[in-house]
């Protein structure tokens, strides 16, 4: 192949890879749009309950949730989040009843009130001055430029790899 | 008699390390290398009496010796052979043997892998802080974990046998060592980075013939916590297999710092960057292994895998402070020799995706370990007692794993240096298609959700982009194309799609039901219909099992059981469950039929994709050994700046991805 014809066959490939993005874009922004229109929602009472007691710890064991233990607390648990749910509370208010009951260590998410939104604070913290640092080390720029003997000594040296074995 | 020489084992290994460590650094301190070559052989005691010490051990849970306070607390002559001898991790003090073992093991093959070099300074110094790793693990079954006590009071006839959650499944066999083999493998190239610190050689020399170390220890402990998440789906019974436990989070601290130093390591290798930072990263997860064992083992946080609390709380927490305190102080001691000759010259080249990449890999590690021990930390603050868990951990883990995944997705095409955004246009083209073609697909398929279709989307993009590697790698290549790190390290990622993809599935479309069943009664969820057919008891030496079978579809009877071992008097239940490409369907037993109710509860979950999650272990297991495959090198004078790559890359007509 010679050079003219590859430019023009190159010429030709950049114009499909436009199209080409364009129809990539459009499928993107038309499948993020449908599947906003709905979401994932439990679907049976059962995955309503589910979803409420993996947020609640199990109150007699330890580093469980009500979901993952068998324990008769547990059960407990589940079987009032089973009733209020059905008597059509809100899962906000189940927690609230909850933590009313068992005490506020009940829920396994810490609230974001006193000295626990620290939790919350902490890394979006940690990671504010992390990308500061990234940033920094991006925005540095190598003090020195080559000189020109530095540049001799590559071209040397680039002309010694590359000079036929 | 199995007591006199397990102890007699461990005190000789405490001497012998001791010695060897004193004895390799005081000669090499004094250049008598003759002597350094003699000190090694202390390296034969210490390996012989782990392996003394664990056959022991063995043999006494084995001939069920019930004279040590350890086999009469997790062995019984019930017990099937197996998991008999897999009790032997099933408590503390012998996972600590187990650990000693493991670490003497990599103590071993180091020395013979460097056995032409052990004068060399280097070696010598690894070898030694190893043989110091290992004396601490010796003092702590010589002291709090002593696995060889003898049982107080009379020797009781039949002990209780393991937990019985542990003796419920053969997994139990294989990720605790697994897991081990990963945790302790972080003290190869750990030990070496303190030696570089130590003789000055902090060039790259001692990263490179650490590397396939370093990887090894990755890859085990990637597939340990895989094998972890896997047990506890099949044994567990509530249908998770990861629930942000204590023990679980102190598996992936190690593992993400580790994973970042993997990542980060490769601009030292290449431009001579970051030697601190990667420094930093390594004794940041050989420490937290320490602290993770610390933290699950002293008893100070209370979970699920906490065996009994002991004294070995305070020796822990200490030897943590001296690995990191001594690495910061090692480290600031060598800050001139370690300041980096070059710098990043664009934000869109590998090195600085490489360094977002640590940012997100760091920011996980920190909410990691924030949100295990806050609690604890606002406690002895000021008495407020609050529980953090999966709602904490979710909601902080989801946006930096979707960051991850969309660095995943672009940053593999990045060349070194600097990139253009025609060049971006041209390489992100194939796995830009593949990406909208798999948020079509998932939208067309009626699922509903931003999230799991972004992760859908983005799981396509970085498969693409790995992919993309992969067939450039093996036109240019042939077979050959599979090895090496960057293609192994693509096949790695390919596993990780895999598994991140499942995880939003499983997160989004898994769906449960609970049935009331008398015989011949059917229930229906998912697309999947089940009938149950009734309850039998089935009686075993160790345990009595109430079996419920049921037929699922077409596929066969599956039988959920509800097991009462001897030793316990709460029931375990244990799932059955039929693994599928697209679903599982996961059943358990919520309450059988008794004498006043003749009626079953079935709970039933259908899991989605969920066996893609062990799959991707698999594809992860097999990238790693890919990418520790021997093979040529890259030349380390090959020039790496932007121009040269990039019409290197023009020049070749296979870069052209039109489609």
């Amino acid at each position: 192949m010679t050079r003219p014809h590859r430019r023009v066959h190159r010429r030709a490939a950049v114009d499909v890879r436009n199209i080409a993005w364009a129809a990539i874009l459009v499928a993107i922004a038309t499948s993020l749009m449908i599947s906003a229109l709905g979401s994932p929602r439990p679907r049976t009472p059962e995955d309503r309950v589910a979803a409420i007691t993996r947020t609640v710890r199990c109150p007699t064991c330890q580093g469980q949730s009500a979901a993952e233990s068998d324990a008769p607390a547990s059960l407990a648990i589940r079987g009032v989040i089973d009733r209020q749910l059905r008597a059509g509370d809100s899962a906000t208010a189940i927690r609230a009843y909850l933590a009313d009951r068992y005490g506020p260590d009940i829920l396994l998410q810490p609230s974001t009130s006193g000295a626990t939104i620290l939790i919350w604070l902490l890394p979006v913290a940690a990671l504010l001055v992390g990308a500061a640092l990234v940033a920094f080390a991006l925005r540095r720029r190598p003090q020195t430029t080559a000189t020109q003997d530095d540049q001799i000594l590559v071209d040397d040296a680039m002309r010694e790899r590359n000079a036929p074995v | 008699m199995n007591g006199v020489i397990g102890r007699a084992a461990i005190l000789v290994g405490l001497i012998a390390s001791v010695s060897g460590a004193v004895s390799i650094v005081s000669a090499v301190l004094t250049h008598r290398n003759r002597l350094v070559r003699l000190s090694v052989q202390y390296i034969v005691f210490v390996a012989g009496a782990a392996v003394v010490a664990f056959a022991v051990m063995e043999r006494a849970l084995i001939t069920r010796d019930f004279s040590l306070a350890y086999v009469a607390q997790v062995g019984s002559r019930s017990t099937p052979p197996l998991f008999n001898f897999a009790a032997l991790w099933s408590a503390l003090e012998g996972s600590i043997l187990l650990w000693e073992l493991v670490l003497t093991g990599y103590l071993v093959a180091v020395t013979i892998k460097f056995r032409r070099r052990l004068d060399d300074p280097l070696v010598a110094w690894a070898l030694a802080v190893m043989l110091l790793v290992a004396a601490f693990f010796f003092l702590l079954m010589l002291g709090p974990a002593n696995p060889f006590r003898a049982v107080t009071g009379n020797v009781p006839t039949d002990g209780p046998g393991p937990n019985p959650l542990l003796q419920n499944h053969i997994l139990m066999a294989f990720h605790p060592p697994m897991l081990y083999l990963g945790y302790v493998g972080f003290t190869v190239p750990f030990s070496f980075a303190i030696a570089s610190l130590v003789t000055g050689r902090v060039g790259e020399g001692w990263l490179v013939q650490t590397r396939r170390w370093t990887l090894g220890a990755w890859g085990c402990l990637t597939v340990g916590i895989i094998l972890g998440g896997w047990w506890s789906y099949e044994v567990l019974g509530w249908g998770g297999y990861w629930g942000w436990d204590p023990v679980e989070n102190a598996s992936l601290l190690p593992w993400l710092t580790g994973t970042a130093y993997l990542h980060s390591v490769m601009i030292q290798e290449r431009r001579g960057m970051l030697r601190v930072w990667n420094l930093t990263l390594l004794c940041a997860t050989f420490s937290l292994t320490i602290l993770g064992t610390f933290l699950t083992r002293s008893g100070v946080l209370q979970s699920v895998h906490a065996f009994s609390s002991s004294g070995i709380g305070p020796l822990l927490i200490g030897f943590f402070a001296i690995c990191s305190i001594g690495s910061i102080a090692l480290i600031g001691w060598r800050a001139d020799l370690l300041r980096s000759p070059g710098s990043i010259d664009s934000p869109i080249s590998r090195e600085a995706a490489f360094l977002l990449n640590n940012l997100l890999f760091a920011a996980f590690a920190f909410v990691v370990l924030l949100g295990t021990v806050f609690p604890l930390v606002l406690e002895a603050f000021n008495g407020e007692r609050v529980s953090v868990g999966s709602p904490y951990f979710n909601r902080m883990a989801v946006p930096i794993g979707v960051a991850l995944l969309t660095l995943m997705a672009v940053a593999p095409v990045f060349p070194w240096r600097k990139a253009s955004w025609e060049l971006m246009r041209e390489r992100l083209l194939a796995p830009a298609a593949i990406a909208a073609t798999a948020m079509a697909l998932t939208v067309t398929a009626a699922a509903r959700g931003p999230v799991p279709v972004i992760v859908f989307g983005l799981g396509g993009f970085a498969a693409g982009a790995a992919g993309r590697q992969i067939v450039l790698a093996t036109r240019r290549n042939g077979w050959r194309g599979f090895i090496g790190r960057a293609n192994g390290g693509m096949i790695v990622h390919m596993g990780v799609v895999l598994i991140a993809v499942t995880l939003a599935a499983s997160g989004s479309f898994s769906t449960r039901a609970e049935f009331t069943f008398s015989p011949g009664q059917q229930g229906e969820l998912g697309g999947h219909t089940i009938t149950y057919l009734g309850t039998r008891q089935v009686t075993e030496p160790q345990r009595v099992s109430t079996v419920v079978d049921i037929q699922l579809d077409n596929a066969g009877i599956y039988r959920p059981a509800l097991q009462r071992y001897r030793n316990s008097t709460t029931p375990i239940g244990t799932p059955s469950v039929r693994s599928g490409l697209l679903d599982d369907v996961y059943l358990t037993i919520l309450a059988s039929p008794t004498s006043g109710d003749p009626t079953a509860r079935i709970s039933m979950l259908i899991m989605p994709f969920t066996i893609w999650l062990w799959i991707g272990g698999a594809v992860i297991a097999l990238g790693t050994i890919l990418a520790a495959w021997p093979g040529q090198r890259r030349r380390p004078t090959d020039p790496t700046s932007a121009p040269t790559h990039f019409e290197r890359e023009r020049e070749k007509p296979a870069e052209d991805t039109t489609p």
